[in-house]
């Protein structure tokens, strides 16, 4: 598809991208992934947004040993080493990194980099339990937010700008779900990898030429012949799906399965909300992406995503869930000993649980098992 | 004949008519508990060989824990709710809890796990199938899973211990607690859970500084507490409770205060295996702890000052001083390494010195106020927060090096674990060891590898100390 192939060229030159964008004197402002910063004030600040969500390459987790104990999410134990060792181009050239605080995972992220390097790191908080004071809350941080790109920038953060970048980012979730539709179908419409691909170019390439290519993707889903899927129908979902950590798909796509959803919070944009456009748009921006969307694992009760989840597994009629999750996160470990049962008690579907640190020895087992959970659900 | 569990529950400090009366409960306990005669002659063995039993007051100390958990087992054919708080407990809740409940009913209230730590770890050696029943219900090894919430976990599974009418979980400083509080949910039976939520989201370097809306929220989560515990059980916590209840426990308070200031003495007069013992008395369980826990504290306070008077120290005078984040809680061979190596330990870190409190903000709620003063303690507020106290508390004890002791599988420990070294090296010029180890937990690390890294850092001092 035409389309692809246009955005996939962009997020391989997304950095060329950025550099150009720079030399403008636009501000670059990175963020850490995980649906809680939203992309629109730096937007509508004039800056560009870009996430921080490479990830998948080992040798990054090795130069984070230095400054980080081995009993830290691997992303975040990834990010450490790739902004520290200097190796990472898109690290070097942000004005400023926002890390939402989610857990300790992201805690030793920010404090390290505060310590170990001259970065412009700005905290800030996203409770762990919904209600009004909790969403307060939040609304608080992104306002600081806001002020820190006003002064980063020189731009004031006014109601109409934030409007209209609201409106495209709407626009860009609108089409993803569109997109996603596609992929209830009996057909293989698009593939689990370019559907991952396109949730991570938007949270790189520049919006508006984004948006256009997906609007032409869609043209071409609604015209292109599509044939029977073969093979069982899965679900996969955990923790983190970063850009560059494909090998759970590819071994997957290679055993035979068809990954027809995803549910990340680190990696799939929640692209199931819209902003409201009829409210103040601060306050528009706090409810839906802290109390609209599904609440990620480490959330206190987490049951919001479980229950999605099984959600996801009717709509989207899967044979099988694999719960992928990187080493010690902790949250979403736990869940996955007592989801099993949950899922088996409503769908009557079976679970497989994987774990990577990024090493390429796990590769072979990974495997082994992804294999013989296909065959498994075959039969 | 005396019953099997005789000789050491009065090593432990139980007197005969004690014995004689409780035996009913004493003995319906330890069969719930799977306590057996082999396991009272191997205690007794533990108990002689780590445990400074020539004091009274240690001897007594060890039967609190006994007696706490002999009543958290039998609470609920008792008659009375249980009310469960994870660790570390938020400053007086417990005891606020337990003063406010008081009218309505009998209540067991208290940390569980910490009461089995004392217990089946430090007395019993015989926390192993309880760890391994944790791992296996959802908590699984090589995960970095804390084994405090294992042993939670594997005791409430074996069902040593009853489920509670209400949980409350720690959301205020820790990730993996409540996240086990929901899984224990789910596993054991629906009890509620509260959830009291703060955001450590300030930046490095902010301490003692913080956000105002941090205290707003956690302070409006404390105040749900509050509201919740009024509409679940009818225990009304208000102002005057909240401060009235730290009179029940201010002779414990005020005793474990005397101790901290004597061991400071040089030489140190008490072992940290011994102290270890005293530290979590307040926060571990609202009964026994408290009520007979300040007369053991009071005896051994007595003990050690005679210990002090007569300049008897458990390392020799002038050793080098260090100040250590925290003793184990299951292991006293770790605990004894310090003495064994030559380092005196005056302090811990959980000792500190109050916090220079700057001029309190006219906060309308008692929830913000109490979460304000948590700002002020550092751990709640932050890593840095966690470092600087602990900077206050090197310069408070005059101590010559730093022992970075962290519970590896503590995400609020671990995260900042390797900033803790350079940041004490630079701003305190004090030497730092790093030590990976578990507090709860005695599979996960090699006593006889940490002793050699101890004796490494104890000969560098002494060298250190000697050129000086």
């Amino acid at each position: 598809m035409e389309a692809l192939d246009h955005i996939r060229s962009r997020l391989a030159s997304g950095l060329t991208g950025l550099n150009q964008e720079k030399k403008k004197g636009k501000k670059i402002i990175g963020y850490i992934p995980g649906g809680y910063f939203p992309e629109e004030l730096v937007i509508a600040a004039g800056a560009v947004p870009v996430c921080m969500i490479r990830g998948g390459d080992h040798s990054a987790v090795e130069a984070s040993i230095a400054y980080v104990d081995r009993w830290i999410d691997t992303f975040y134990r990834a990010q450490i080493g790739s902004c520290i060792s200097g190796e990472d181009p898109y690290y070097r050239m942000l004005d400023a990194l926002f890390v939402p605080i989610t857990d300790a995972n992201s805690r030793a992220l920010s404090d390290t980099l505060m310590y170990h390097t001259d970065m412009d790191i700005f905290p800030f908080g996203i409770p762990h339990t919904k209600s009004e004071d909790g969403c307060r809350y939040y609304l608080h941080g992104l306002t600081k937010v806001k002020d820190k790109l006003e002064q980063m920038t020189g731009t004031e953060i006014t109601g109409e700008r934030l409007a209209d970048a609201i409106a495209v980012c709407n626009r860009e979730r609108e089409l993803l779900r569109e997109i996603c539709r596609f992929r209830k179908s009996p057909d293989m419409a698009l593939s689990a990898q370019d559907f991952v691909m396109l949730n991570h170019a938007s949270m790189i390439v520049d919006k508006a030429e984004f948006i256009q290519n997906l609007e032409d993707l869609v043209r071409e889903l609604q015209e292109i012949e599509t044939a029977a899927m073969k093979g069982p129908r899965i679900l996969l979902t955990g923790s983190t799906l970063a850009m560059g950590d494909y090998k759970i798909i590819e071994l997957i796509e290679s055993c035979g399965g068809n990954v027809v959803i995803e549910e990340f919070a680190e990696g799939i944009i929640p692209y199931w909300i819209t902003v409201k456009t009829d409210a103040d748009p601060m306050g528009a921006l706090a409810d839906a992406y802290f109390t609209d969307r599904v609440a990620p694992a480490w959330f206190r009760p987490g049951d919001e995503r479980l229950e999605n989840l099984i959600q996801l597994a009717g709509d989207f009629s899967v044979d099988g869930v694999i719960w992928y999750q990187l080493m010690y996160r902790e949250s979403y470990k736990m869940q996955s000993f007592y989801f099993p049962e949950m899922l088996r008690k409503e769908t009557g579907l079976s679970m497989l649980t994987l774990e990577s640190d990024y090493d390429p020895a796990e590769t072979g087992q990974m495997s082994t098992r992804i294999e013989t959970y296909i065959e498994s659900i075959r039969r | 004949m005396a019953p099997y569990y005789s000789e050491l529950l009065k090593l432990c400090g139980f007197e005969e008519e004690e014995i004689t009366g409780q035996q009913h409960r004493i003995e319906s306990a330890f069969k719930k508990l799977d306590l057996g005669p082999k396991d009272m002659e191997k205690a007794a063995g533990r108990v002689k060989k780590y445990f400074d039993i020539e004091l009274r007051g240690v001897r007594k100390i060890l039967g609190v824990w006994i007696k706490e958990l002999i009543d958290l087992v039998l609470a609920r054919e008792e008659g009375k709710k249980l009310i469960y708080y994870g660790y570390p407990p938020f400053q007086y809740t417990g005891l606020a809890i337990k003063a406010a409940a008081a009218a309505q009913g009998e209540f067991w209230i208290g940390c569980p796990e910490m009461i089995f730590c004392q217990t089946f770890g430090q007395i019993f050696n015989k926390l192993i199938p309880i760890l391994e029943e944790g791992e296996a219900q959802g908590l699984p090894p090589g995960h970095a899973m804390c084994s405090l919430l294992q042993i939670k976990n594997g005791a409430l599974s074996k069902k040593m211990i009853p489920t509670p009418d209400l949980s409350i979980a720690t959301s205020y400083f820790c990730d993996m607690g409540p996240k086990a509080d929901e899984l224990m949910q789910h596993r054991y039976g629906g009890y509620p859970v509260l959830y009291v939520d703060s955001c450590l989201d300030s930046p490095w370097g902010e301490w003692p500084d913080f956000d105002q809306e941090r205290v707003h929220y956690f302070g409006k989560q404390l105040n749900g507490l509050f509201r919740s515990l009024k509409d679940l059980l009818g225990i009304e916590i208000d102002n005057d409770v909240w401060y009235g209840a730290r009179n029940l426990a201010a002779p414990l308070f005020m005793a474990t205060n005397n101790l901290a200031m004597l061991l400071a003495s040089d030489p140190v007069p008490l072992d940290i295996a011994d102290s270890e013992l005293v530290i979590n008395l307040p926060a571990a369980g609202m009964g026994v702890a408290i009520e007979e826990g300040a007369e053991a504290v009071e005896i051994l306070v007595e003990e050690v000052k005679k210990r002090v008077e007569e300049g008897f120290g458990v390392v020799p005078r002038n050793a080098p001083r260090v100040l250590l984040t925290f003793q184990s809680l299951v292991d006293p061979v770790f605990n004894r390494l310090f003495s064994e190596v030559g380092l005196a330990v005056p302090s811990i870190y959980v000792l500190l010195p109050p916090p220079n409190k700057p001029k309190s903000l006219p906060y309308p709620t008692l929830g913000e106020k109490r979460a304000e003063v948590a700002m002020f303690g550092g751990m709640y507020h932050s890593s840095y927060g966690l470092i600087k106290r602990m900077q206050e508390c090197i310069a408070f004890t005059q101590v010559d090096g730093v022992v970075y002791n962290y519970h590896y599988s503590c995400r609020p420990l671990t995260c900042n674990s390797k900033l803790v070294k350079p940041f004490i090296e630079r701003e305190s010029k004090l030497p730092t060891l790093l030590l990976d180890m578990d507090y709860y937990d005695d599979r996960n690390y090699s006593a006889a590898a940490l002793r050699t890294r101890l004796e490494a850092f104890a000969e560098m001092l002494k060298a250190k100390k000697a050129t000086a």
